[in-house]
């Protein structure tokens, strides 16, 4: 849109210029600066925006959106120009006429992304109200080919992925740390990391790390209590164990309620006698 | 113990109440102190000495009533069992005097550690029969055994480090942490006071009345009241920084787990009122203990150890919701520790002939609850498969007599206690005793009977614990043989004898070989049924025996009864022969099915024969039928018992229709879990046998991209999801089945490795709610099974062995290390796959893929790695040592026995060994087989693991797998023996001495020696329990002399001997000729008089406590040796009898050699079997005796070598006849004690 403003300000500004070379013509100049021109020009420009903004202060000072005779007039009074000579120079005699500047034609829009028809405005849209954009800017097209299967794809590169982070992982710990050989005399070839005694070997036996399911899951398998398998195996005396593993215990109610020795305060000792 | 089937018991006194007060622990130093109180009531008014149990305990002071103070003498036999003997390596001789050392301190024999003497000031009162309190001060100090003290060795207060500390011991070993009565028989209230820092809890039997902090506010006092009676044993205690979690269901049970571990525990432990509702439901009886808990340590000794009201649990066993296998373990063993709240703690067992009764009600109840949690197969899976776990421990080892106060051991070792016999005995011995009252169950009735004999028993003994001291209805709480006779009795009024006297007095399996045919034109089916009755571990079976017959026209039972010699029986078919178009057929079960019955033979009915198909027996079946029978079997008979059984058949039925059955099973949903896994196993044979037909893709890979290849494309596995279990099983075991594929160049199908290698590379677990370690371990395990030998790879030194693997060996080492690396980082749980990973290690190595080396494998075998991994590395190490030859890593292992603070690993180590021994006594050559070790091993048994029997014990099995029960061959021969190899007419010699002529001892007759089968009992030590009570007045004085001063007593010895000499020498001094018809009444004739020895003659009992005085000084053990040196030779005095053959001079009598000692003097001929004519008279005429002896041996172990007393006799007479006297003129070491039995004429003079 500012090329297109750009554009009527030029045009209008080559309009002034015509109009001010013009003037000096007729008052008898044969030939202007361009310099001068321009400040004329400018000082035309001036005027007129400055006549075209008063009136429409007046117009809507009065209370109204279209500016009326009377608003320009009062306008260009304030510019501090007699209004009554104006139809006088408008009549004046040596006045230059010339031809209004051709209309320049819009140029028409490249239509490299036409992708199909433009849709007609559906019936009950009005019309005047703005057409459907260009069809490329909503159509979507596949830029890349399907694959054959997709599921082998994904699984083979999360395979792969996984267990290329897995070997990096290692290789540097095995790198890094201590290690063992499996050969006496290639010590590089398939390190394995140490094995280092930890005074509490149960803890890491009974927590594994090893788990990829992220917590929310985890608790939420808790709860799946309806195991498909419960239904049909109770049908069928050749089944195997169906044990129930996941088992919530009872929510505690309160621990105060309950009477255990082992939850109960120690007490104090009997107090012995000092003498 | 137990006479004309009646409990004695020796005790002079009853036990009303017990203190245990224990006032420190310490940690750093592991020791504790504390002081037992016992409330005796004497039950004779001149009790003078008591005994009481007490091991490695230093006791400071006795006092009794807090008055007097009381002396005291320690004296433990036990802690060297063949004592100033070093010569001497036989196992034989070791289990007699092992089994006597045991019985010197059991208390039903009124025996003890501790004998403390009644000072005269209580004399009064014990004259009254009034209670007296005996006092015991004691500390421990670094126990050996008994007690584990777990510190782990880190930074951090003790509370932080999660140390603590719990009591253990195997049958009855409380005596290893406090002085008490330590047998099952003498049950008494107790009150238990533990001292502990403010921090900790101590965890221990009965209620917690009370918690009160000391004056000083820095510790704090746990009260313990038991008032229910409860024996010994059946006390313990745990302390440490635990975290408590009340249970939410029953408040009255309380879980206790070591720091950070409350989650798992939550979870492990939320099913646990399920199985106290279930027993009290079956048995309609309530739980009889006020409390239950359940304390989870670290270094357990077992898997569970139950007491009153307290169970001790591996902390290994707790599992989060995420792991499947765990769990049914889990349960299986606390559902059992409950059990034996019930039977075992509660009522618990008079002796150890009655254990059975406890354990296998105890294991019966767990099974039920297990039946109830995973259903009826999986009961009868079980049931099959203990069956056949106990029948082949029984037919390898020999046969597990349940209760054994009327038979003699068949085995090296003493069945009679229960700190004698072997470690893997026991294991088993528990299994047959829950099969046998399982037998019982449905020997009385159903089911519900013996559940109401449980109630019944229950019931007696909630009376009994109700009822005040003295009142003698205490016994309720003690389950015997007799008394559960005797209820079952009351309760249905049938004799169980008979039962007993097959089952549990015998020991074997009944073992039935048959086959059948069928006779169209009499429409009847002929079985012929034979028994085995020869064979190793059977026993000849008479009654009834129950077969089943599938026939067109359904399922029948018929019950023929099994008599001796009877092999022949016959069915009448109902169905004729010719079959009705396109009927259905009924099973057993009532349905109707359909079948395809082309295979079978046009003119027979009879579909499948079954023997014994409820398992009503303890049996072995072989069974043969065509192999379309078995396929029929396996298809359509509705037990999954029979059909694992036609699996096991048809892996020798390599044909097409055999791999369409096993195919269809294993694709069959509907069918058992177990059986479809066996099916995988089985049709991995077949298919290995039919390799040359076999055509399409290696077998079960179809089936397994059918049931778990993902939908869009079958090759890759789907992601896991183990909602199915039947599927996670089935996804376990088919890539390890398929692993074991060959082809015909017997390597495993290189489509089969890369499958298993995408099972790894697609192994996706991010949507499962359960861990997959257990199925990544496995495929561990798949790709070690690919494994097969490397084909030739010859390396030189230093030459890379890296560069010549195969492509496929390398992939598959790859996938190994990086599961290895990787559980380092982010370890599965109980670290399974690294434990697979470390055998797959070993494969290749042994495969020749890798260099042989075992630092791997050692530095994952020491202490602070976890307990699964230290005993699958140990394993892999046994296999090193096996395979290798390596004697340094042998003596790692046993320095790693001798020396591990975990009790567990040390028995482990030694169970792997027993197993997978580096050699055995039929491998002479191996350069394993040192005198070194063989000095190590006896020197561990004798003495080292005194303190623990299960080790003690596990030695000497090691030690008769290494050597059997002769001498080891590794023992240089003593200077002045000779070992004689009677079957293959052979001498051997100590090569230092020049072999000079033997004489004639060998002549006309090849000349066997056999094995005894029966153990001997030391004479001596029985003399001693048979002594009278009178006689107790001598020994206290005698002791006090004879303590510092052995050789008085060693002189009495000898004094006594004559004496009995003499009586022996009328018995055998008969002239030899005679002497083979002699040998039925000698067999009384001797047994008695030794007897009436041992009773008449005081002075023979105090030989033994001197004796036993003098091994309680432990550096003072040489003294019986030097005593015994110091003796007046007295030749050609007979005394074998009595002694305990300690001395200088070997005696080995075993199968094939014999020790004789040499006489220098006598010129001898080694011709061995050729007549000599040139001898003289005298020569000829002990020639003949010696001919005659051993003759006589022949006849009496073929007649009796079940009688004890007998078999007894028989040993001492086959020393006599393979022990020569070496006259006198024998060298000066030789000792009179020793010598041989031998009349005087039998001497070589």
């Amino acid at each position: 849109m500012s090329f297109d403003s750009d554009a009527h300000a030029r045009a209008r500004r080559k309009a002034l210029r015509v109009a001010v070379g013009a003037l000096c013509t007729e008052v008898g100049f044969g030939i202007v600066e361009d310099s001068a021109l321009e400040t004329l020009t400018e000082m035309l420009q001036s005027v007129l925006t400055e006549i075209g903004r008063a009136s429409r202060s007046y117009a809507e000072l009065s209370g109204r959106t279209e500016v009326m005779v009377t608003d320009v007039v009062m306008a260009v009074v304030d510019q501090g120009i007699n209004v009554n000579s104006i139809p006088a120079h408008a009549k004046r005699v040596n006045k230059s006429v010339f031809i209004p500047p051709g209309q320049s034609t819009p140029h028409p829009v490249m239509k490299t992304l036409e992708a199909d028809e433009r849709m007609p405005h559906p019936p009950h849209i009005p019309d005047y109200l703005p057409p459907f954009p260009d069809p490329h800017t909503y159509i979507r097209t596949e830029t890349y080919k399907q694959p054959m299967n997709e599921y082998q794809v994904i699984r083979e590169k999360a395979a792969s992925q996984r267990r290329d982070v897995e070997r990096a992982l290692t290789r540097f710990i095995a790198k890094t740390g201590k290690t063992q050989s499996l050969f006496k005399d290639d010590a590089s070839a398939f390190p394995l990391i140490a094995m280092q005694p930890h005074p509490q070997p149960y803890l890491g036996a009974l927590f594994p790390k090893d788990q990829d399911l992220d917590p929310q899951q985890d608790s939420s398998s808790s709860l799946a209590d309806s195991d498909p398998k419960q239904s049909n195996s109770n049908l069928d005396n050749n089944q195997g164990p169906t044990l129930d593993l996941s088992q919530s215990p009872l929510d505690m109610s309160d621990p105060d309620a309950i009477d255990n020795p082992y939850l109960r305060p120690v007490k104090m000792p009997r107090f012995k006698r000092k003498y | 113990m137990r006479k004309d089937g009646k409990f004695v018991t020796q005790r002079p006194y009853r036990l009303a109440h017990q203190i245990l007060c224990i006032t420190a622990f310490n940690f750093h130093r592991r020791s504790l102190i504390g002081y037992v109180e016992l409330a005796l009531h004497p039950l004779c008014p001149d009790l003078r000495r008591l005994k009481v149990n007490s091991k490695q305990c230093r006791i400071y002071r006795v006092s009794i009533n807090d008055i007097w103070e009381a002396a005291f003498l320690y004296n433990d036999p036990t802690l060297e069992i063949c004592q100033g003997d070093d010569k001497k390596r036989n196992l034989d001789y070791y289990e007699s005097s092992h089994q006597a050392a045991m019985n010197a301190v059991d208390s039903d024999y009124g025996n003890g550690e501790v004998t403390i003497r009644m000072p005269p000031e209580a004399f009064p009162i014990i004259a009254e029969l009034r209670p007296i309190r005996v006092c015991i001060e004691f500390s421990l100090e670094q126990p050996k055994s008994g007690i584990q003290f777990v510190v782990p060795s880190m930074e951090g207060s003790l509370v932080e480090r999660g140390a603590h500390l719990f009591t253990y011991g195997h049958e009855n070993s409380s005596r290893l942490w406090f002085p008490c009565v330590d047998t099952y028989s003498e049950p008494c209230t107790w009150k238990l006071e533990f001292t502990v820092d403010i921090d900790m809890t101590a965890v221990s039997c009965g209620d917690l009345i009370e918690v009160i902090y000391t004056p000083d506010k820095r510790q704090k006092t746990f009260h313990y009241f038991m008032s229910i009676p409860t024996a010994a044993p059946n006390i313990a205690l745990a302390l440490g920084p635990f975290e408590i979690l009340v249970d939410p269901y029953m408040h009255e049970v309380t879980h206790f787990c070591l720091p950070h571990l409350m989650p798992i525990l939550k979870h492990t432990t939320g099913f646990l009122h399920e199985v106290f509702e279930f027993y009290e439901e079956v048995m309609s009886s309530r739980y009889p203990y006020s409390c239950y808990k359940q304390v989870f340590v670290d270094e357990s000794y077992d898997e569970v150890m139950s007491y009153a009201t307290i169970s001790i649990l591996s902390t290994n066993l707790l599992h989060s919701a995420r792991i499947i296998d765990q769990t049914i373990t889990s349960r299986r063993l606390m559902a059992s520790a409950v059990a034996q709240q019930f039977f075992g703690c509660y009522i618990s067992m008079q002796s150890w002939y009655d254990a059975w009764l406890s354990k296998g009600i105890a294991a019966y109840l767990t099974s039920l609850y297990m039946k109830k949690a995973l259903g009826n197969n999986e009961y009868r899976h079980h049931v099959a498969a203990t069956l056949k776990e106990v029948y082949e421990y029984e037919s390898r080892v020999g046969g597990i007599v349940l209760d054994p106060s009327v038979r003699e051991s068949t085995h090296p070792f003493s069945i009679k206690h229960p700190h004698t016999i072997s470690p893997g005995y026991h294991e088993i011995y528990k299994k047959k005793a829950f099969l046998v009252i399982r037998m019982l169950e449905i020997r009385i009735g159903p089911p519900i009977v013996i559940l109401q004999v449980l109630n019944k028993l229950l019931a007696l003994a909630n009376t009994a614990s109700q009822q005040k001291f003295m009142s003698n209805s205490w016994s309720n709480m003690l389950l015997s043989t007799d008394s559960f006779l005797k209820i079952i009795s009351t309760v249905i009024g049938k004799d169980i004898q008979p039962f007993l006297d097959q089952w549990v007095t015998q020991s074997g399996f009944a073992q039935f070989h048959g086959n059948f045919v069928f006779n169209r034109k009499r429409n009847v089916v002929e079985l012929e049924i034979k028994q085995d009755a020869t064979a190793k571990g059977s026993l000849k079976y008479v009654g009834p025996l129950t077969v089943t017959i599938q026939e067109l026209d359904g399922s029948f039972n018929h019950t023929f009864k099994i008599e001796e010699n009877k092999t022949k029986f016959e069915i009448t078919c109902h169905s004729k022969c010719r079959r009705h178009k396109k009927k259905k057929i009924p099973l057993v079960t009532g349905e109707e099915v359909d079948m395809d019955l082309g295979a079978m033979d046009a003119d027979s009915p009879v579909l499948w024969l079954r023997v014994d198909s409820e398992m009503h027996l303890l049996r072995h079946v072989t069974w043969e039928q065509p192999d379309y029978m078995w396929q029929y079997q396996l298809k359509y008979e509705r037990d999954v018992v029979a059909q694992s059984q036609a699996i096991v058949a048809l892996q020798s039925l390599p044909t097409p229709a055999t791999r369409k059955t096993l195919t269809d099973i294993l694709e069959n949903e509907h069918c058992f879990y177990h059986v479809r896994l066996e099916a995988c196993v089985c049709l991995t044979k077949v298919a290995n046998a039919m390799e040359s037909q076999w055509a399409g893709p290696p077998a079960m890979m179809t089936i397994f991209r059918k049931m778990f290849g993902s939908h869009s494309c079958p090759s890759i596995i789907r992601q896991n999801n183990f909602n199915n279990f039947q599927h996670y099983h089935l996804l376990k075991t088919i890539p390890v089945a398929m692993a074991q594929l060959r082809n015909v160049h017997n390597i495993c199908p290189p489509e089969v490795v890369r499958f298993i290698l995408d099972l790894f590379k697609y192994n996706d677990n991010s949507r499962n709610k359960y861990s997959d370690n257990y199925y990544r371990a496995v495929l561990v395990d798949a790709l070690a099974a690919t494994v097969t030998p490397a084909v030739t790879t010859v390396t030189l030194a230093g030459q890379n062995l890296n560069s010549e693997m195969s492509s496929d060996t390398k992939l598959i080492l790859e996938e190994i290390t990086r599961c290895l690396n990787l559980e380092k980082l982010l370890p599965s749980y109980r670290y399974v796959v690294s434990i697979s990973c470390l055998k797959a290690i070993r494969i290749l190595q042994k495969f020749g893929h890798l260099p042989s080396n075992s630092d791997i494998f050692k530095s994952y075998a020491q202490y602070g790695v976890f307990r699964d991994i230290r005993v699958s590395a140990l394993e892999v190490l046994v296999d090193f040592i096996k395979a290798d030859v390596n004697a340094m890593e042998l003596n790692w292992l046993l320095d790693l026995v001798d020396t591990d603070p975990d009790q567990y690993i040390r028995y482990r180590a030694l169970a792997l060994l027993i197993a997978n021994p580096p050699f055995t006594r039929t491998t002479t050559d191996s350069p394993l087989n040192t005198e070194h070790l063989v000095h190590r091993l006896w020197k561990m048994m004798n003495t080292g693991f005194s303190n623990d029997s299960r080790l003690r014990c596990a030695i000497a099995d090691l030690y008769f797998i290494l050597y059997g029960r002769v001498r080891p061959s590794a023992l240089a021969i003593p200077q002045n023996v000779m070992v004689l190899n009677l079957k293959e007419k052979k001498t051997l010699l100590n090569p230092t001495v020049i072999p000079e002529v033997l004489g004639d001892m060998f002549e006309e007759e090849p000349v066997e020696v056999i094995v005894p089968k029966s153990e001997p009992e030391d004479l001596e030590m029985g003399d001693m329990v048979e002594r009278p009570s009178e006689s107790e007045d001598i020994n206290p004085l005698k002791r006090k002399v004879e303590s510092p001063l052995p050789f008085p007593a060693v002189q009495v010895v000898s004094a006594t001997e004559p004496n009995i000499i003499a009586e022996h020498a009328a018995d055998d001094s008969n002239p030899a000729f005679k002497f083979r018809i002699k040998v039925k009444s000698e067999d009384e004739g001797v047994s008695t008089p030794t007897r009436a020895d041992g009773l008449g003659l005081p002075p023979v009992e105090s030989v033994s406590m001197s004796r036993l005085s003098e091994d309680s000084d432990e550096d003072s053990s040489p003294t019986g040796e030097s005593s015994s040196f110091t003796l007046p030779k007295t030749p050609a005095v007979r005394t074998d009898t009595l002694t305990s053959f300690s001395g200088v001079l070997t005696t080995t009598m075993a199968s094939n050699s014999v020790v004789v000692e040499q006489s220098f003097t006598t010129p001898t001929t080694a011709e061995a079997d050729g007549s000599n004519s040139k001898h003289k008279n005298k020569k000829k005429k002990k020639k003949n005796k010696h001919k005659h002896k051993h003759k006589h041996k022949h006849e009496k172990q073929e007649k009796d070598r079940s009688k004890s007393d007998k078999s007894e006799r028989m040993r001492d007479h086959r020393d006599s006849s393979s022990q020569f006297s070496p006259g006198t003129t024998a060298s000066p070491v030789e000792l009179s004690q020793e010598s041989t039995p031998s009349s005087p004429e039998f001497e070589i003079i």
